[in-house]
């Protein structure tokens, strides 16, 4: 039963990165199932994400399509790093044009361009659209684009 | 974690420092929004309000779980005079460089105040704070990276920035002022120790200041306590509530 509650939050969108589910985000931190009372630990990604009331409601929504008949979401404080998201979840947001975030260690570095793979790339703004972006233009093909913030 | 109740009251009190700070900010912060230098600017800025008000968010969220207040209840029907925030973030946002120099130096502050805030005996304020360094760090390499420019930009800028500068430090100096009942807290190892952490700071912040060309002033009025305000503080929260005391339901969107 719990499984199937994994597999129906793996259907709830980043609505930020919709390439991205909050399972491969890293977001969740536990399901718990007593008889239909389900429960739910998760945790933002950033703390000022203004996404969390949908994302809450966005839950309660797919578990209940599950079969769950109470849900119960919980938010923890738990630091989120993008150390957490799952393997394969890089490949996505780079084939959706945004440069992943780096390994922790590397996290002062620039990262690649995700259109040409040059390295050659300046940052335009430390800060971008969403909390969890940085805005950055490609030198060998002029693309500007998002890079994820690695934190 | 149980805590004797004189412990309990004044980590309430810092906790409603912290969130009060934070949510002051972000307001006079979300004043550029539309009206910020540059594009880019514009962006950063909204990022800026948007991440205190996260953290407002969590430091009363651990404050709601001792008493049992409700965050939004707190924010946006409290008097001025029951704000503990510093004067330092209640002053209008005047110019550009009045903005970046007053960013700068509350980033530095807070900085300094999580990364030792983590090694808190109180669980849950050393998991917050943990939370809230990560998003930091991007800040005050921001507005550090700002007052490095206006200070060697052009004449000009250099004088906002060291006008700014005269104004604004011994107001943030405030920060370092400990709470009433504070004592306690830290020798429980709760909370940071302001004062060690003030020389810390005049000494970094200090040299960073003087590296790239601006003097940072002797002496000045600091206030004394968070029960001090500026008349600024009316105008602001004036603004910031008037929805919520219109309409207190008015609560989603």
């Amino acid at each position: 039963m719990v499984a199937r509650y994994w597999e129906a939050l793996k259907g709830v969108k980043d609505p930020e990165i919709p390439v991205l589910n909050i399972v491969e985000m890293g977001m969740v931190l536990g399901v718990e199932v007593e008889g239909k009372r389900v429960r739910v630990r998760f945790r933002p990604t950033f703390s000022g994400c203004p996404a969390l009331r949908l994302i809450r409601e966005e839950i309660a929504k797919a578990l209940q399509a599950a079969g769950a008949e109470e849900v119960e979401v919980v938010e923890a404080r738990t630091p989120w790093s993008t150390e957490d998201m799952a393997p394969g979840a890089r490949e996505k947001l780079l084939g959706y044009g945004i440069a992943p975030p780096l390994p922790l260690p590397m996290a002062e570095a620039s990262p690649s361009c995700p259109r040409c793979g040059s390295p050659r790339v300046v940052l335009k703004n430390a800060f971008g659209a969403t909390l969890c972006k940085m805005l950055y233009q490609c030198q060998a093909c002029g693309e500007a684009f998002e890079a994820f913030k690695t934190v | 974690m149980n805590l004797d109740p004189y412990l309990k009251e004044a980590l309430l009190a810092r906790l409603t420092a912290l969130a009060d700070d934070e949510v002051v900010l972000a307001q006079r912060l979300s004043e550029w929004v539309g009206h910020a230098p540059i594009l880019e600017e514009d962006i950063a800025i909204a990022n800026l309000a948007q991440d205190e008000l996260g953290h407002a968010k969590m430091w009363l969220e651990l404050r709601g779980e001792l008493d049992g207040s409700d965050p939004d209840r707190l924010v946006f029907l409290r008097d001025p005079l029951e704000y503990q925030n510093a004067v330092l973030v209640e002053l209008p946002k005047g110019d550009w460089a009045f903005t970046m120099v007053r960013q700068y130096l509350f980033d530095a502050y807070e900085e300094m105040w999580l990364k030792e805030a983590q090694k808190s005996a109180y669980a849950p304020l050393a998991e917050a704070a943990a939370r809230a360094h990560r998003e930091e760090r991007f800040h005050l390499k921001h507005s550090a990276l700002w007052v490095e420019r206006l200070a060697q930009g052009t004449e000009e800028s250099h004088r906002r920035a060291q006008e700014a500068l005269e104004t604004l430090f011994p107001y943030a100096r405030q920060l370092f002022q400990p709470l009433p009942g504070e004592e306690a807290l830290v020798e429980a190892g709760l909370v940071p120790e302001p004062k060690a952490l003030e020389g810390a700071y005049l000494e970094a912040v200090g040299g960073f200041l003087r590296r790239v060309g601006l003097r940072p002033p002797e002496g000045g009025y600091v206030p004394k306590s968070r029960q001090e305000h500026t008349e600024y503080l009316w105008s602001l929260l004036a603004e910031m509530q008037s929805v919520a005391r219109w309409d207190p339901e008015a609560k989603a969107w």
